[in-house]
């Protein structure tokens, strides 16, 4: 079974089967509790994550969207947590991500957009993938995605070296856990529409990350900001839209 | 009573305000001392070229080090009387990465405050305690992106007194 999680109000949440039917209204909030789809939220105080109107999908956008903003803080979090994920050893994931309002980014300015944890920390990571937005030259934006690993000091990281678009960016990726290079990450920065896989914008290989079992838990919405991100973008939000994933086959849309 | 009051070192305080801590590339086993006195004197110059390269990343893999880095190391308590931390380069995109000297030099430590050329490191960021200032190309930099910079305050970390005696 192909099973497809759709989320962020609109949709319902699981690993064993999806059915999202349009509202007329959004929830009051991103829980189950709230009528949303996520198990669970994070926000610091002064931070924000809300559920408001205009989907960011270009066709057929749905009714609402998440925004994530940040208080000034290097501790704040606006976050949403999906714990449906049972140590899979295979993940795809896939979200949409609107930073227009952070206008211009610093050389320093980071910001987590997203993360795929372990049910438990193995050489003190929890983290088995962590997706951030980072600075490209001259004000650009850009992805950066980080997996946990076997190599010194247990990072394996990878730039998109490719300034974002103006706008909506979707991001879909697809971590494996294994041994030795049978563990693996592939990501897809904007493909082209259609659900047959295209080549993938990049990979992390070789990530030996069986340490950590397989991925429990999703957490999307604006982390752990650096100072300079914290200085300059503080109360600026984030859309994020369609968050999907899966076990086995690419999403795509 | 006689007293002889022998301060052997105020760091940094002893080149005077019309000199720059400059050196060559400074690294993680011997990093420049960088304490200025009340006016911010001396300011570090230096450059990235042929400096530490043993740090894979930065800020525990939140970014790439493409290039090799100029290392300092300064202690900030109360008496701090520094706004901010600015830094200037050319050849390349500088940074600034902060960590913990207890977390080590060039392991990918978690980072403290962060800054560059638009965004200097504010006094409010960083805590008080014995830090590694690490200048280095930006995470987009291309691979062994190097170059010339300055960093420069306009107060004290304060300076510290590293040896006193009474007799």
């Amino acid at each position: 079974m192909n099973a497809k999680m759709k989320v962020l109000s609109l949709a319902m949440i699981g690993l064993f089967g999806y059915a999202g039917a349009a509202m007329a209204d959004c929830p009051a909030g991103p829980t189950t509790t709230e009528g949303g789809a996520w198990s669970s939220k994070f926000v610091t105080t002064g931070s924000d994550f809300k559920i408001v109107a205009g989907g960011l999908e270009p066709v057929s956008p749905s009714a609402c969207k998440a925004t994530s903003a940040l208080a000034a803080s290097t501790a704040a979090a606006a976050t949403v947590t999906d714990n449906s994920p049972a140590n899979e050893p295979s993940y795809r994931f896939q979200f949409l991500v609107d930073p227009s309002a952070f206008g211009n980014f610093g050389s320093t300015d980071s910001v987590v957009l997203f993360r795929a944890n372990a049910a438990a920390a193995a050489n003190g990571r929890s983290n088995m993938l962590t997706v951030y937005l980072v600075a490209g030259p001259a004000g650009a934006k850009r992805l950066r995605f980080v997996a946990s690993c076997s190599a010194a000091g247990f990072v394996c990281g990878q730039n998109y070296a490719t300034d974002l678009p103006a706008g909506v960016t979707r991001v879909e990726g697809k971590l494996t856990t294994g041994a030795a290079a049978a563990g693996a990450f592939s990501y897809w920065v904007n493909a082209a529409q259609g659900t047959t896989e295209p080549a993938q914008s990049g990979s992390i290989a070789s990530l030996d990350n069986t340490a950590w079992v397989g991925v429990k838990s999703a957490i999307l919405g604006l982390a752990a900001p650096t100072t300079t991100f914290k200085n300059a973008h503080a109360g600026q939000a984030a859309g994020f839209d369609a968050f999907d994933s899966r076990r086995q086959t690419y999403i795509g849309w | 009573m006689k007293r002889n009051l022998i301060v052997a070192s105020l760091s940094a305080l002893a080149m005077g305000a019309l000199f720059s801590a400059s050196a060559g590339a400074q690294t993680c086993t011997a990093p420049l001392s960088w304490q200025p006195d009340a006016n911010g004197n001396p300011p570090v110059s230096g450059t990235t070229c042929g400096g530490d390269a043993t740090a894979g990343g930065y800020c525990g893999g939140n970014f790439d080090a493409p290039g090799p880095a100029f290392v300092i190391k300064s202690s900030f308590a109360a008496g701090r009387t520094f706004q901010k931390i600015s830094l200037t380069g050319t050849g390349f995109d500088p940074v600034i990465y902060m960590s913990r000297v207890t977390d080590g030099c060039g392991v990918n430590a978690g980072c403290g405050p962060t800054g560059d050329p638009g965004a200097p490191i504010t006094t409010a960021d960083v805590p008080d305690g014995d830090w590694f200032i690490i200048v280095t190309a930006a995470n987009f930099d291309s691979a062994g992106a190097c170059g010339t910079f300055n960093a420069s305050t306009e107060g004290t970390f304060p300076v510290t007194l590293q040896n006193f005696t009474v007799s």
